[in-house]
């Protein structure tokens, strides 16, 4: 065991080396790379900016010498045109050629005694020469005064005649042992009448000055003949460098850029241009020297740097994949250790758990019986808690079914207490049809059991509802209330509508109708001494907004909280406490906010929020009420009760379909076999074959008959129940709804 | 009806006889081979004076043909003139003989200012208008070739060719030429035609015979 261990640590061991080795390998080689390539960028800069330096002084000088050549030139073609000029140089008379051209070219002459402000670029002519067509000098009669230089005729002749370009030569004149440079522009002067060549004038100028003298490192000097001037240069080493300027410039395939050259010891970057490419005159090369004495210190001190950079960063890099190496080796050895111990630990726990594994069986049991207990009993308290809700509800139910009744009955006794009325059909009618949408209310209240525990469902049919309609309908609808019972008290409600047309909600007209009736009684509650009642609705961005705002009493800041509540109430006995509470369940179905606001002594308004309805138009096409929107069907009705089966039967006819009646379910299989159906609409509770057991029956032999099942416990009811029911419709059944039911139950077989 | 004729025409006759051969008279004439023209031949066919290739010659070319030898120098010679109109010299070859006077007088508006480098007489007359009096002159007392400038007008040009010899002639642009009254013996004749050439013949003249020379 422990030989083993040190085996394995001798392996680690091992790996970390490895490890650090490759490690440093990587880091040595490239930090090698990246030192190699910052020195020669380095060198390279150096040699480029010395280049361009070069280049720069060079342009310039080039650049003003072209300026003086362009200068000259144009000079030269005014000559031409002096007709003094032309005459003495036909009849080569040299006399009055000088004198003529000393009078013409009196402003480029250095005569002396005018003191050129700017040499280089307005320098004046140290000496001037004519030579003939032929390229002969002709010479000055009376040479010029000795005091200045006087090169040699021979050396300003240009053999072959004169070319038709301006020609730039140097030449070297020696006084009194010392040697000066002098550029020499030959250009020709060329008749303007016939173009030829009369001959040329020949300037003698200084030598313009390449710039950068402030610059210690730079010396410049004009190589002609294969003798280099270089005014700061010793006498000694001037000779060595031109030997070295004229081997470079007269090298096989052309001369280069540049050279290295050492002068006293110290190396030289040696840059030549030529200054007059194609002259017929003498080949002629500016020479720049820049000592490299500066650059190589520089480059040393760099390369000092560098190395020390890379001494650093390989301590550095040393010290990290040390610590890498350790980090990375530490879990491997540790694993190697803890692989040793697991293995006893595990056949320990192996054991162990082989014990445990018969308790755990008992245990399990245990609290499978626990759970068990602990299920039904919960089953049993939410059993009796619905039972108290739904008793709870059922008063709730009763408060609303009054206040629907109340219209009804309200109407009906005025039609009692005055049967002259009767004799007004208008009248007559329109409390009619005041009664029959209470009443339809009061069908749709039963149906609303559910409200408070379910939420919007797919199943439910919303249809289009115009809220200015309906509020209109449901203020008639409450006059009783606001008006009638009022007065009976002895105040005085006032009611202001302030309703903009709005676009259609989708919405339960008679569940928001409801909601707005409770909401009306309530505001008029709160009003015991009289006030104004406002409704109002209108559109806000993609939804619409109805108000209902009273000058009531409005609510304490605890009442403010809690009214939404169910069966909190403020109205003691005469309250159930769930109006309000079934005013957001119905506002909250409807996917809308219901908002209020109210201050103690001002009043309330209740602002509620609905969604427009966005498919609206193709609702009303789908649940058009406005005919019958289907073809003529043959239709079997199966129902027990002989009203219920006759109002069917009757409304059926009306839309022009076909109708066969059974009484219970198996009476309704036996029409079914023996005649033809499009569709079947049953009762679900019947007396022995109950109308969904028949509805499985008849999909067993035709199952794509669409099936209708009407049941007065539909709200109960969830169609998911019924697999073979293709619509589920609730008891009582309008016309409207029982079309709307037939075109989903055809399009849904 | 010879006698009746007016003394005057009598002198004439006389005149002409005697001086036919008194003086032996002879003549020649002939034909100069000249150079091409230097450019389109000019409607008007005057000639001016230009150089091509420092040579100096009339375009359209026209020859001076002259003979060479020794004459006796007259006691006075008339004067000739050289006048400038229209920016332009009237005759721009005239022939002279050495010792001859030319006047350069000025019908332009304008200055003119004439002036010449040549050799044979070198002068300068400065500006002078027309109104200038006396008329700008000056003696050509050297043989040879004098060429004209105006300083102000650089393409005014004439030559002035001053000869040794009374007897001298300019042809025509065509290169026909004709030289009478001249005396009998043996003679150099000369034709100039530019700067650079001048033609010669050895010629022998007889009395009252005349001869045909062409310059090839």
């Amino acid at each position: 065991m422990t030989s083993q261990r040190l085996l394995k640590k001798a392996g680690v061991g091992g790996f970390r080396v490895k490890l650090l080795a490759a490690m440093m390998l990587v880091l040595f080689a490239i930090t090698a790379a990246v030192l190699w390539l910052a020195q020669r960028n380095a060198e390279a800069a150096v040699e480029r900016n010395l280049q361009n330096e070069f280049q720069s002084r060079l342009g310039f000088l080039l650049g003003s010498q072209e300026t003086r050549r362009a200068a000259i030139a144009e000079r030269c073609r005014m000559l031409a045109k002096s007709v003094r000029i032309r005459a003495a140089l036909e009849e080569n008379d040299v006399e009055d050629l000088y004198l003529n051209a000393k009078v013409e070219l009196r402003d480029l002459l250095d005569d002396g005694r005018q003191q050129a402000t700017d040499d280089t670029l307005s320098p004046r002519a140290k000496f001037f020469r004519f030579l003939n067509a032929n390229g002969a000098v002709m010479p000055q009669p009376g040479s010029g005064s000795p005091s200045r230089p006087e090169p040699r005729e021979s050396q300003l002749a240009i053999p072959g005649g004169v070319p038709r370009q301006q020609q730039i030569g140097y030449i070297a004149t020696e006084t009194r042992g010392s040697v000066t440079l002098q550029e020499v522009i030959a250009t020709p002067i060329i008749a303007t009448d016939t173009g030829e060549v009369l001959g040329a004038i020949v300037l003698g100028f200084k030598p313009a000055e390449i710039g950068g003298r402030a610059i210690g490192e730079l010396e410049s000097g004009i190589w002609l003949g294969g003798r280099l001037q270089m005014p700061a240069m010793p006498a000694a080493s001037m000779a060595a460098l031109s030997g070295e300027v004229t081997k470079a410039v007269s090298a096989p395939g052309g001369p280069g850029e540049s050279l290295v050259v050492k002068v006293n010891g110290v190396p030289n970057l040696l840059f030549y241009k030529m200054l007059n490419p194609g002259s017929r005159f003498p080949p002629a090369y500016q020479v720049c020297l820049f000592s490299l004495a500066g650059s190589i210190a520089r480059q040393q001190r760099l390369r000092w740097r560098i190395i020390g950079w890379g001494a650093l960063i390989l301590l550095a890099g040393l010290a990290a994949s040390e610590f890498i190496s350790r980090r990375l080796s530490a879990p491997v050895a540790k694993l190697a250790e803890d692989s040793a111990e697991n293995l006893v630990q595990r056949e320990r726990a192996e054991v162990a758990l082989d014990l445990s594994r018969d308790e755990l069986l008992v245990l399990n049991a245990e609290l499978q019986a626990a759970l068990a207990t602990l299920k039904a009993t919960q089953q049993q308290v939410i059993q009796q808690e619905r039972l108290r809700a739904l008793g709870q509800m059922a008063s709730g139910i009763a408060h609303d079914f009054n206040n629907a009744l109340m219209p009804i009955l309200g109407f009906c006794e005025l039609l009692l207490l005055g049967p002259e009325t009767l004799g007004d059909t208008q009248k007559t009618t329109h409390y009619l049809e005041i009664m029959q949408t209470a009443a339809k209310d009061a069908a749709s209240i039963v149906g609303r059991l559910r409200e408070f525990y379910r939420s919007h469902t797919d199943d439910e049919v919303l249809l289009p509802v115009n809220l200015k309609r309906l509020v209109e309908q449901t203020v008639t609808l409450t006059r009783p209330k606001w008006k009638d019972q009022a007065q009976a008290n002895g105040v005085t409600v006032r009611i202001k509508l302030a309703l903009d047309a709005t676009p259609p909600v989708a919405g339960d007209e008679s569940a928001l109708r409801e909601a707005l009736t409770n909401l009306i009684f309530n505001a008029v509650d709160a009003m015991p001494a009289g006030g104004t009642l406002t409704l109002g609705a209108r559109s806000e961005g993609e939804s619409v907004v109805l108000e209902i705002a009273d000058t009531g009493t409005g609510m304490s800041e605890d009442v403010r909280k809690r009214c939404l509540e169910p069966f909190f109430s403020t109205k003691g006995e005469r309250g159930t406490g769930l109006g309000l509470s079934m005013v957001f369940g119905i506002v909250k179905r409807h996917g809308g906010m219901l908002d209020l606001r109210s201050e103690p002594g001002k009043g309330t308004t209740f602002i509620i929020t609905l969604p427009q309805d966005q498919s609206a138009s193709e609702r009303v096409t789908a649940a058009s009420d406005g005919g019958p929107a289907q073809r003529p069907l043959r239709i079997l009705v199966v129902d027990d009760e002989p009203q219920v089966r006759d109002l069917l039967i009757a409304s059926l006819g009306t839309d022009g379909h076909t109708v066969e009646a059974a009484n219970h379910g198996v009476d309704g299989l036996q029409h079914f076999l023996a005649g033809k159906f499009d569709l079947v609409v049953t009762d679900k509770a019947m007396p022995g074959m109950s109308g969904d057991q028949m509805a499985t029956a008849i999909k067993q032999m035709a199952p794509r008959t669409p099936i209708i099942l009407l049941t007065g416990f539909g709200q109960f009811h969830d169609k998911k129940e019924f697999p073979d029911i293709d619509v589920l419709a609730s008891k009582p059944i309008t016309i409207p709804a029982l079309r709307n039911a037939i075109a989903t139950a055809l399009e849904a077989a | 009806m010879i006698a009746m004729r007016s003394p005057a025409l009598l002198l004439c006759l006389w005149l002409f006889f005697f001086a036919g051969f008194a003086r032996a008279q002879a003549v020649i004439e002939g034909h100069v081979k000249l150079p091409k023209p230097h450019a389109a031949q000019v409607v008007n066919m005057r000639y001016e004076v230009v150089t091509n290739g420092g040579v100096i010659a009339t375009d359209p070319p026209v020859a001076v043909v002259y003979l060479e030898g020794h004459f006796p120098l007259p006691a006075s010679l008339p004067r000739a003139q050289m006048p400038q109109k229209d920016l332009a010299f009237v005759t721009p070859l005239l022939a002279i003989q050495t010792g001859t006077t030319v006047e350069f007088p000025n019908y332009d508006d304008t200055y003119h200012n004439i002036f010449s480098y040549s050799k044979a007489k070198r002068f300068d007359l400065g500006r002078f208008r027309s109104d200038e009096k006396p008329v700008p002159s000056q003696l050509f007392d050297r043989p040879g070739l004098v060429s004209l400038h105006c300083d102000i007008h650089d393409f005014m040009r004439a030559i002035i060719l001053v000869l040794d010899t009374p007897h001298f002639t300019v042809s025509d642009t065509a290169g026909s030429y004709r030289l009478a009254g001249l005396p009998a013996g043996r003679y150099t004749l000369k034709a100039w035609v530019d700067s650079k050439t001048t033609l010669e013949r050895s010629v022998e003249l007889n009395n009252g015979a005349t001869l045909r020379v062409d310059f090839p």
